[in-house]
């Protein structure tokens, strides 16, 4: 798909992160209003310097972002609230850009937020593979179980990445789960869909994170340090899921490509990723999606260590989904502070040596096509 | 919209048992993939043969009951099993 306009560059200049925890005696508005300073210091701006601010959530109510920002003085302001399932906040990432980068305004904020119980995650749905009781863990374990018999991929690999996200995040004070685990921990921990065990399971969270974007006319008068939105994709496939290949994310692709091309880059250009790691099986399918290695070839990726700190291709050294909790609208906002940090150079005891290119992918929605996916390329120097 | 028989016989494509159910359900129970004839592949509730289940492997369908509604009676449905 050709552009048809000029879009200008489009970077991230601050973020802030409320640790994801249960603020069972916090309101969503105060979570929200906790991340939203956060990432205004971070960026050294003012209320009245953001002239757009979006907000992504699921469950949180109608104009969440006016609640939060009212209760914070914000002045007059664009205001939109947004929801795309599990991808809500990075979608609302790629608005903002969008608008920027469209020269509709010269610097943006976007917010993440949710609060959320125990449980599965309800869906409202009319989706008949859902009534029948095909959720989310469901999907996964059936798509683990079709890579298994197809490749050769064994439990353990599903098991390490579980481990290796709980390494990174041993060295992530922003994480929740920070504990260190053993495969044989991760195995004999109690079934949740077969072959996925509770530990390779995100649990519920709360919390919330905050980008503040800017064009790139901004940044250079205000002398603002940048790390710049390369590329940028979605993409939905809403099928009937007819002869649908359960070892294959078409969504995940898809997005990837998009983001790629604009980028003029690939995979192998790729210095660190933050991936949709709900279920570690999702992360080894993930990988695949997004390039990272073959079709098929996901299990040697982790036997190789490659996605390990100090590997090639690091992936998720936050900690990921599996290590921090699922805020579902705060999630895709949050793998852009874990980014930023890692390409400004700052995140210590986890930091990938000169670091400049960054991948952040996340996905939703009921059904694995039936979703929602978004990828975002980053790149700093 | 056409009405398309089946038949009563698929392949095991893939499965999963779920330990964790939404309300009405009672866990764990065996749900997955068949694929039909014609390159239907349909998600469905399993019965799984003594031997446990195998991809691949043929199953038959009938009809039995899934979950209780909120009336606490059973609501039927496919499933596939041996």
């Amino acid at each position: 798909m050709e552009s048809v306009v000029n879009l200008r560059k489009v970077a991230i200049i601050g973020v802030g992160l409320t640790p994801f925890d249960n603020y069972n005696d916090v309101s969503s508005e105060d979570i929200a209003r906790a991340a939203v300073i956060a990432a205004l210091k971070d960026a050294q701006l003012e209320r009245r310097d953001i002239q757009y601010a979006i907000f992504a959530h699921l469950y949180q109510g109608e104009v969440l972002g006016q609640r939060v920002l009212r209760g914070l003085g914000f002045p007059e302001i664009s205001i939109l609230n947004l929801e795309n399932a599990c991808a809500s906040g990075s979608s609302a990432v790629r608005e903002a850009w969008l608008a920027l980068a469209a020269e509709q305004f010269d610097v943006a904020l976007v917010v993440g937020i949710e609060k959320m119980a125990r449980g599965l995650i309800s869906f409202v749905s009319a989706d008949v593979e859902l009534a029948l009781g095909n959720v989310a863990p469901a999907q996964y374990a059936m798509c683990a179980r079709r890579h298994m018999h197809e490749f050769g991929t064994t439990a353990e690999m599903f098991a390490q990445i579980a481990v290796k996200n709980r390494q990174h995040a041993s060295q992530n004070p922003n994480a929740r789960f920070r504990d260190l685990i053993s495969v044989e921990e991760v195995l004999a921990s109690r079934p949740i869909a077969e072959p996925i065990t509770l530990l390779e399971c995100c649990r519920n969270g709360s919390g919330a994170a905050a980008v503040v974007l800017a064009s790139e006319n901004y940044i250079r008068r205000h002398g603002k340090d940048p790390v710049w939105i390369s590329g940028s994709g979605l993409s939905s496939f809403i099928s009937d899921k007819q002869s649908l290949d359960l070892t294959n994310f078409g969504a995940t692709r898809a997005a990837a490509e998009m983001a790629y091309n604009m980028a003029g880059l690939g995979p192998e250009d790729l210095d660190i990723v933050e991936l949709h790691d709900a279920f570690a099986q999702g992360e080894l399918l993930h990988y695949e999606g997004l390039g990272l290695c073959k079709k098929g070839e996901g299990g040697r990726l982790v036997h190789d260590g490659d996605t390990k700190l100090g590997g090639c291709i690091p992936v998720n050294l936050s900690g990921g989904l599996l290590s921090k909790s699922h805020p579902l609208g705060a999630t895709g906002v949050a793998q852009f502070s874990e980014l930023v940090w890692q390409l400004r150079g700052t995140a210590e005891g986890r930091q990938v040596e000169n670091a400049k290119i960054g991948l952040a992918h996340s996905q939703g929605g009921t059904g694995l096509e039936a979703g929602a996916t978004a990828v975002t390329i980053l790149s700093r120097g | 919209m056409t009405e398309v028989p089946i038949g009563r016989q698929g392949t095991l494509y893939t499965y999963t048992i779920l330990h964790q159910a939404p309300e009405g359900f009672q866990p764990p129970i065996a749900v997955g993939y068949v694929d039909l004839c014609d390159g239907i592949r349909v998600f469905t509730h399993l019965s799984p043969p003594s031997s446990g289940l195998t991809l691949g492997m043929t199953l038959t369908l009938r009809l039995g009951p899934l979950k209780k509604d909120e009336n606490q009676q059973d609501v039927y449905g496919p499933i596939y099993g041996p």
